[in-house]
């Protein structure tokens, strides 16, 4: 074998090396997949009467002049920001632009019953004490429908806005801004019954929902935010069929009472908070059908229920590739979870701040309760619920919630090595933090939630194996193929 | 010294190494657990249709942890001390070669039939959940592998430090093992007790173990796999404070010592062993 040989060799695996580090540097699953467009609802037909604004004329002017519950349309072209006083229907075609070119507010609407469609809005100013927003509006009854608001502080922003309707909006922050700097993309303040839906928000803050109650928040995308959506103070809120990805929180409820969170995806949510739904001091939830993926801590529980005699249920949830897959302070209670499926979470539930969960909590209903992963029980009657209870808790498990910093252990062998140890020879008993007496032995139906998304490039992995593969075997061959060199070198010998 | 006689050895090295039956089953080994286990991430999320890294999919770098030290030692520590058991390594030392040009080839030799070992046991894996799942959570085992055949290479030199040493097959396996221990359970197992009895501070924590290269390989691969270390609590914020996007550089590095300074002391041994 030449030296030539012994170098490429090498080389090979040295390129083989390099490769993988640079073709696969660390990707978080982001969600560019989900496009940059809000889906468009349907909107009523322009009626033959309506304004039809000239390309010359002054929107502003116009605006003012409309009698009451007007439609004025207004075809392309950039405009100006305008205040709207009167009820009436502004419906942009063709993505009329209006630029705020960096000072104050894009569309301001001062009145009830004012629909604002259509409309592309940017460059709203930087006023956190204003809240320069792409639409701000104080009035019942509004409507801001499909419009596209990019590089605004504030998106969407209501106040004292009851029955008023946020839909089909894409709604994206200013870029290279750190999150805590950005706006709100959505702010409803003591808006009762606002529905807010179809909405595509992208690296914004927080979509906040502050002291207005039986709001609904359905089918909304939020990703690279802050807070997918945060409800405070505001009762009787109801968030379905969300899609919330790489978000610092999927859905976070403060202070209320009587929520339902249905069907919603919660993935990646990764940041210093990390957690797919919060709950804190919320007096009577429902968290069902979700999908939890992917998160720091899937459901977050502070305090929740608070008050005495109400309720809390956690049902149907599919809980899976968390760090931890249910946090609970030791002080919440009253919470049931059944047929939920805790899937591979590094830790299936976790008492955050150590100490005992509290056995006001319950695992199981009706004898049925939830499925876990890590289940090692069997299922001799084959009812699909598991004849021994599942016990939540390793030793280790237990070491690190008293010394955190032993967690630079996880996934070493001598880790693994404690607890094999610990379970076999069961010297002193690991303290169980909860007690599922009716597991279940087969995860329960998957739920409505909008899938999880991957980022999947099966054919650079197939190509990039294979050449890994070839290249291998190549060069194995090729260095321990027959060379004259060595016939040479024998000779010299 | 001659390049060209490293690399007629360094051939020889490897058909041993095909001939050794040690090689063969850790590479057989490797290779099986290595499907095996592609085989259980994929059916850990079978039934919900989600993939993505749990338990099981960590139990990877347990594997990792598991054989790729053991076949760097003992392979390694069988290196010299076999040859030189047998007389084999008198007899190649009266030829005109020369020691370095023996102990490089050995290293080259080993280090290229373990690489290989390693890397067709994680391409075979990839293969696997390509095949059956369709990609998902491939990128796992293609992002281990750099630091696993650094991994691998580093025990391969700390073996060799054992074989230059050793006068005998069997001692060098034994120490090869005890090694092996020490690094895998009794150093970590050592550093969690002296934790929680005299409460390290995360900086001692984590520099006390990255010394170890198994720790700095299961570091890197939470990094390389979850990209950040908050998963490895205070200790992993320290590293993500004060070192940040050199972490992995530093780990690499760390595991590189291991592997040039590791062979160089071998060397060193072995010369005066042989020549004393």
């Amino acid at each position: 074998m030449s030296v030539r040989r012994v170098v490429l060799v090498l080389a090979a695996f040295a390129v083989i090396a390099a490769g993988m580090v640079t073709l696969f540097p660390f990707q978080s699953s982001s969600a560019s997949g989900y496009g940059h467009e809000a889906e468009l609802v349907p909107t009523d037909p322009v009626p033959a009467d309506a304004i039809r604004v000239c390309e010359s004329c002054d929107l502003q002017q116009v605006l003012d002049d409309a009698p009451e519950n007007a439609v004025v349309v207004v075809e392309g072209g950039s405009w100006s920001p305008v205040t709207i006083s009167t009820p009436l229907r502004l419906v942009g075609i063709d993505w009329p632009i209006i630029d705020a070119e960096g000072k104050g507010s894009g569309i301001v609407i001062d009145s009830p019953d004012v629909t604002v469609e259509g409309f592309d809005i940017r460059n709203t100013g930087r006023s956190f004490d204003k809240e320069d927003s792409g639409v701000y509006f104080e009035g019942e009854r509004v409507r801001v429908l499909n419009n596209r608001l990019t590089e605004v502080l504030f998106g969407v922003n209501g106040a004292i806005g009851h029955d008023s309707e946020i839909a089909g909006n894409y709604i994206t922050g200013q870029e290279g801004v750190s999150e805590g700097l950005r706006g709100d993309a959505i702010k409803v303040w003591y808006s009762h019954r606002v529905q807010i839906h179809h909405n595509r928000v992208d690296k914004s803050r927080d979509l906040l929902v502050w002291y207005s109650n039986e709001c609904d928040v359905y089918e909304n995308i939020v990703t690279n935010s802050r807070y997918g959506f945060h409800f405070m103070n505001s009762d009787d809120g109801n968030a379905s069929r969300n899609a919330m990805a790489n978000n610092s929180v999927g859905i976070y409820i403060m202070y209320g009472k009587h929520f339902t969170v249905e069907d919603n995806l919660l993935q990646s949510s990764r940041g210093p908070s990390g957690h797919g739904i919060g709950l804190k001091e919320v007096d009577g939830f429902a968290v069902r059908g979700n999908v939890i993926y992917d998160n720091r801590i899937g459901i977050y529980n502070d305090n929740s229920p608070y008050s005495i005699g109400e309720y809390g249920i956690v049902s149907g949830n599919v809980i899976a590739y968390n760090d931890s897959g249910v946090g609970v302070l030791p002080s919440s209670r009253s919470t049931t979870y059944f047929r939920n499926s805790f899937v591979e979470n590094l830790e299936q539930v976790t008492v955050l701040g150590g100490g005992p969960l509290s056995l006001a909590n319950a695992w199981s209903q009706n004898n049925v309760g939830n499925y876990w992963s890590d289940y090692t029980g069997y299922d001799a009657d084959g009812d699909g619920i598991g004849d021994i209870p599942y016990r939540n808790g390793a030793l280790t498990e237990q070491i690190r919630r008293s010394h955190p910093q032993l967690q630079l252990f996880r996934f070493s062998l001598a880790e693994t090595a404690v607890d094999f140890a610990a379970q076999a020879v069961p010297l002193f008993e690991v303290k169980s933090i909860l007690e599922d007496q009716n597991p279940l032995v087969r995860p329960p139906e998957v739920t409505n939630a909008p899938e999880v998304w991957h980022e999947q490039n099966p054919n650079r992995s197939i190509g990039i194996t294979v050449l890994l593969l070839v290249g291998v075997g190549a060069s194995m061959w090729w260095a321990m193929g027959p060379s004259r060199d060595a016939n040479t070198m024998t000779e010299q010998a | 010294m001659s390049l060209r006689t490293v690399a007629t050895l360094t051939q020889q090295e490897l058909l041993d190494a095909l001939r050794n039956k040690w090689f063969v089953a850790y590479a057989i080994a490797f290779v099986l657990l290595c499907v095996g286990l592609a085989m259980m991430i994929i059916n850990s999320a079978g039934y919900t249709g989600i993939s993505g890294f749990g338990r099981t999919a960590a139990g990877l770098i347990n594997l990792v942890l598991f054989l790729a030290p053991l076949m760097g030692l003992t392979l390694g520590a069988q290196a010299l001390a076999t040859e030189r058991e047998q007389g084999t390594l008198a007899y190649m030392l009266a030829q005109p070669v020369s020691l370095a040009e023996v102990f490089m080839a050995k290293f080259f030799g080993l280090a290229i039939a373990m690489s290989a070992a390693v890397s067709i046991g994680f391409s075979l894996s990839s293969l696997a959940i390509i095949y059956w799942s369709g990609g998902t959570g491939v990128d796992v085992f293609l992002r281990l592998l750099p630091l696993t055949l650094l991994l691998t290479l580093s025990t391969l030199s700390i073996g060799l430090i054992i074989s230059a040493q050793a006068s005998k097959t069997v001692t060098a396996l034994g120490l090869a093992v005890v090694t092996w221990l020490l690094l895998v359970l009794i150093g970590s197992l050592g550093i969690m007790g002296m934790s929680i009895v005299v409460g390290l501070s995360p900086t001692v924590l984590l520099i006390g173990s990255v010394i170890n290269p198994l720790e700095a390989f299961r570091i890197g691969a939470v990094l390389q796999i979850r990209g950040s270390l908050e998963l490895l609590g205070p200790a992993g914020l320290v590293a993500r404070d004060r070192i940040g996007d050199m972490t992995t550089a530093v780990l690499t590095l760390v595991m590189i010592v291991w592997i040039i300074g590791g062979a160089f002391v071998a060397y060193l041994l072995a010369r005066r062993k042989e020549f004393q």
